[in-house]
């Protein structure tokens, strides 16, 4: 499974990606992460983390869409390859499979 | 949005570390964020986030450093290099082994030596105003002066800020007591009170301000305060010196003077004190050398004008007489800077005896000459082993090696090897140190050593060798055509340079060098201590007395004498003011009748009881020895020199010396009383038992300490508090040629380290010159050469060589030799024999090591040397 495991900041920006299909890219990714998680991450983690799942073929990117707010310069667009969603998709699996597991009694045993 | 420029000087930063395809988006997405920044938290925040930012992209995905892109391939080369020289350290063992640890050897010596002249020069310097002090001694021969000059000094010259005097307490050692705990102490002193200020003392107990002000103030050293109160603090007890009734009121306690100084003091005792007790007719006399006078100059600029003045204040200061005599013999008022006193300070009457500049240049060049044959060696091996390895530049060059990276790459091999020496070396000096300290008595620590300054030049030396030993051997091995390289070893321009010759010889001529100097010190150093110094000096025990001890002696000599005596290994025992080599007082001394007007000079004296002459058994020429029964008053025995001097039948005559007079009953042979660094000078022996200060036992030679034992109890019947230290005459004066012996030691080690790097270096080049011609020496056994022709043709080109280098080594040698020995006023006769012993020896040793490696090949089948092809 090595090399194809997900952390969880990873699965979090893959699945940021997704959700911003053609305006993926560091700024948005990182505030999209931030608006969902209530956290605060640097760019430089997001943008290491981005390059990271492009290394183990979960996105591919491209450059595109300079604008006059960059300065004139390129972004780096994300997109999830096949093999990233297949990634995220295992991941949820592998949850929803997990607490279908968990003996109801957890939730009626009362508090603990 | 209006756009936001970032600083730009981050934007470059970021251009600098960035790898350039992501240099657009970072950029990019980092100005997005700083507008937004900016407009939430202000510019100035917006700009320390920014930097933030700038600072946490440096990351090992993105971070490609174009220095390190560049670079790059040189780090796999070098990395390559490194590992190859370490390959080739372990497969030629041998030549390696003995490479790496000449040089180590050689770079340890160096290191220790340059330690130890950097302490020697380090002398004084832990005085914060050591550049501006200068002692000032009233003759040039002569390390004291008057105690009136130092007030002279200040109102003469304005530029003199403060001066500072010291005189020696009475009596060479001194009792010093207090707290009921007592001990010896050899160095107490009078001192102004402006040492404080002077030399910066350091107050660990008690204010500086008024201390030795009064006469029975006194200021003692930590240690001294540590031997008498331990941790207490003192300020405000007594003390008491040589077990006198008076007691001194300790002042304060400073911490110990610097180790690395001519001036030594456990107690420092009030100058009024010394004032209190000197008639006012001799602390006023301008020509009674008694006291250390340093002068402390405002600034260091007033030192030329200082000098410039001298004569001036010499005029001043002196009677018109003194000052034309001491003109006319070449004499002066001298100034000596305080940081050169400890190297080129020999003086009569130094607080102690100083080291010797010459030692320094003796020690330096020694260490170059080592340094530079284990580099000659170095330079050997090293191309030896790089001719070895023709082939291999050769197969390099073709596939595309250029000369510059080979070169750096035998330049890489030679400085690993260089730095494993270093490491090497620098064990050998933290293993040897103690030993050396023990050896020449300095102190040097392992800290030292280990200095980051002193690592970082050691690193700086290993590199700078490896380069200067590795650039020949590179040079000369890349130079050849293609072809020749591959051809390798059977390349007849492989042979050994004449450079090679050249240093080969100049590496022998350096160890010969270096090995007549030894046999030279050595001869030089047996003579001295075996010469006939005019007395004996075996088997004599000698000890000071003073405090109560002291009096109660003199007070009861016969009778102490005679106690002494009962004890039949007890042959004689005399009283004398001074010891052999110990300094003499110098008195006025001339015939009673003689003209006031006549100069009979200054000469050496020393005061004895009765015995004197017996004790150390020296021969009286003419008249008589004391004798207890007639010489109840003053009498002189004076030595031939002093006869011969005065031109007249001394014998019988009277004399006068100071106030008194008195008969001249004999006179006596010449004897060295000093060391035999300088020569015999006039001695009278004046019989006045009241002024001495040491006995002088002679025994026999079985049991000396049991004699001892009884000496000392003997005295404590008497004395219970007495303090005794006994020393065997023949030991102290053995102290006297100390710096000698030092020296000859370091030469005998470095001569036997020179020779044995050497050796190590002409193996190598015998080995390769052998190899070469294996081949020949196969034809020739052949053709029928027998082993004798065989070797005496591998030797003769070695031999040559030898002869070359003790040509050239002998007449260098012989000057030097020539011009250390004219320090010596009793030196031997240079003989040839000191410079063929040694030369023989070189050429026995250098030949046994070329005949060694010959006759592996002589003795091999010559099939075998003419198969390999």
């Amino acid at each position: 499974m090595k090399g194809t495991s997900l952390g969880e900041f990873e699965e979090l920006c893959l699945l940021a990606v997704a959700i911003l299909l053609n305006d993926a890219y560091g700024v948005s990714i990182k505030e999209e992460v931030e608006g969902r998680t209530g956290k605060k991450w640097t760019l430089s983690t997001v943008h290491s983390t981005l390059i990271r799942l492009e290394k183990k073929g979960f996105l591919i990117s491209r450059m595109g869409g300079a604008t006059e707010s960059r300065g004139g310069r390129a972004k780096r667009m994300f997109e999830v390859t096949n093999l990233g969603k297949k990634a995220i998709n295992e991941a949820r699996e592998l949850r929803n499979k997990m607490w279908l597991d968990i003996p109801q009694v957890l939730w009626e045993g009362g508090t603990r | 949005m209006n756009l936001k420029t970032p600083p730009q000087w981050i934007n470059k930063f970021i251009l600098w570390y960035c790898r350039p395809e992501y240099f657009q988006e970072i950029s990019g997405d980092m100005q997005e964020m700083y507008t937004k920044w900016v407009s939430s938290k202000g510019k100035a925040r917006a700009d320390l986030s920014y930097l933030w930012n700038a600072i946490l992209f440096m990351r090992a995905y993105n971070c490609q450093l174009k220095l390190k892109t560049q670079r790059l391939n040189h780090m796999d080369m070098l990395q390559h290099t490194l590992k190859l020289s370490l390959r080739n350290i372990r497969k030629h063992k041998v030549y390696s082994i003995g490479n790496i640890l000449g040089l180590a050897i050689g770079i340890s010596v160096t290191l220790m030596i340059f330690l130890h002249v950097k302490q020697e020069l380090s002398y004084e310097k832990a005085y914060p105003k050591h550049d501006r002090i200068f002692r000032v001694a009233s003759h040039n021969e002569w390390a004291k002066s008057p105690p009136s000059m130092a007030e002279e000094l200040r109102s003469f010259f304005t530029d003199v800020e403060e001066t500072c005097r010291f005189a020696k307490y009475r009596g060479s050692a001194v009792i010093v007591e207090s707290n009921n705990k007592r001990f010896i102490s050899s160095e107490v002193f009078f001192a102004d009170p402006s040492i404080t200020d002077v030399f910066d003392l350091h107050f660990v107990y008690g204010n500086p301000v008024q201390v030795l002000e009064n006469s029975n103030g006194v200021l003692i050293t930590s240690s001294t305060s540590q031997k008498l109160f331990g941790n207490d603090n003192p300020v405000g007890k007594t003390l008491k010196l040589n077990e006198a009734k008076e007691a001194f009121e300790i002042q304060g306690v400073i911490e110990d003077f610097p180790m690395r100084s001519h001036i030594k003091a456990d107690v420092l005792v009030s100058m009024a004190k010394f004032y209190d007790e000197i008639p006012e007719n001799w602390t006023s006399s301008r020509g009674w050398m008694v006291m250390y006078t340093y002068a402390l100059l405002k600034s260091v600029e007033n030192k030329e004008s200082f000098y410039n003045r001298m004569p001036g204040f010499m005029e001043h200061y002196l009677h018109e007489e003194t000052v034309r005599d001491m003109i006319a013999s070449g004499n002066f008022i001298e100034i000596m800077p305080l940081l050169d006193i400890h190297l080129k300070s020999d003086k009569i009457q130094e607080i102690r005896a100083n080291s010797n500049i010459a030692y320094i240049y003796i020690f330096s060049t020694l260490a170059i000459f080592i340094l530079v044959i284990a580099c000659v060696n170095f330079i050997n091996i090293f191309t030896t082993l790089s001719f070895k390895r023709l082939r291999e530049v050769g197969l390099r060059k073709i596939v595309g090696a250029n000369r510059k990276q080979l070169i750096s790459q035998f330049l890489v091999e030679a400085c690993t090897t260089a730095s494993l020496s270093a490491v090497i070396g620098l064990m050998i000096c933290v293993v040897a140190l103690p030993y050396y300290n023990q050896l020449v008595d300095v102190t040097i620590g392992v800290e030292e050593l280990l200095a980051t300054s002193n690592l970082f030049r050691i690193a700086l030396m290993a590199i700078g060798l490896g380069i200067i030993s590795g650039l020949y051997p590179s040079i000369l091995v890349t130079g050849y055509g293609l072809t020749d390289s591959v051809l390798g070893n059977n390349n007849p321009k492989a042979h050994i340079s004449l450079f090679r010759k050249g240093l080969i010889v100049f590496q022998f001529a350096l160890s010969l060098f270096i090995l007549i100097s030894t046999v030279v010190v050595s001869r030089q150093m047996n003579y001295i201590q075996n010469k006939d110094l005019g007395y004996d000096t075996d088997h004599l025990i000698t000890f000071r007395i003073y405090g109560e001890m002291g009096r109660e002696i003199l007070k009861n000599r016969k009778g102490f004498l005679t106690t002494l005596k009962e004890n039949p290994q007890i042959h004689n025992v005399s009283l004398t003011s001074n010891l052999m080599g110990e300094p003499l007082s110098v008195e006025y001394f001339a015939p009673a009748e003689a003209d006031p007007e006549a100069d009979f000079g200054s000469v050496n004296m020393v005061w004895t009881d009765e015995n004197y002459l017996e004790t150390m058994n020296i021969e009286v020429v003419q008249g008589r020895d004391f004798r207890a029964k007639t010489d109840t008053s003053i009498a002189f025995l004076v030595s031939q020199q002093l006869a011969d001097l005065w031109e007249r039948d001394v014998v019988g005559t009277m004399a006068q010396f100071r106030e008194e007079s008195g008969p001249i009953v004999g006179v006596f042979k010449n004897v060295n009383y000093y060391s035999l660094h300088t020569s015999i000078a006039p001695l009278v022996i004046c019989l006045r038992p009241a002024w001495t200060g040491n006995v002088v036992v002679k025994i026999d030679s079985e049991e000396p300490f049991e004699t001892i034992d009884f000496i000392e109890s003997t005295i404590k019947e008497k004395s219970p508090d007495a303090i005794l230290q006994f020393d065997f005459l023949d030991e102290k004066l053995s102290q006297l040629y100390k710096s000698e012996n030092d020296l000859f030691f370091i030469f005998k080690g470095f001569s036997g380290i020179a020779l044995i790097i050497s050796c190590l270096g002409l193996l190598g080049i015998a080995a390769i010159e052998v190899q070469r011609r294996t081949k020949e020496v196969g034809i020739r056994k052949v053709l029928g050469a027998s082993a004798n022709n065989i070797l005496s043709l591998l030797a003769k080109q070695f031999a040559l060589i030898l002869f070359l280098a003790i040509a050239l080594s002998i007449p260098s040698s012989y000057y030097m030799a020539k011009q250390w020995l004219a320090e010596y006023s009793y030196a031997i006769k240079l003989s040839s024999l000191e410079f063929f012993l040694p030369s023989v020896g070189l050429i026995v040793i250098s030949l046994a090591v070329v005949g060694l490696h010959s006759i592996k090949i002589i003795r091999s089948n010559p099939t075998e040397s003419l198969r390999n092809e």
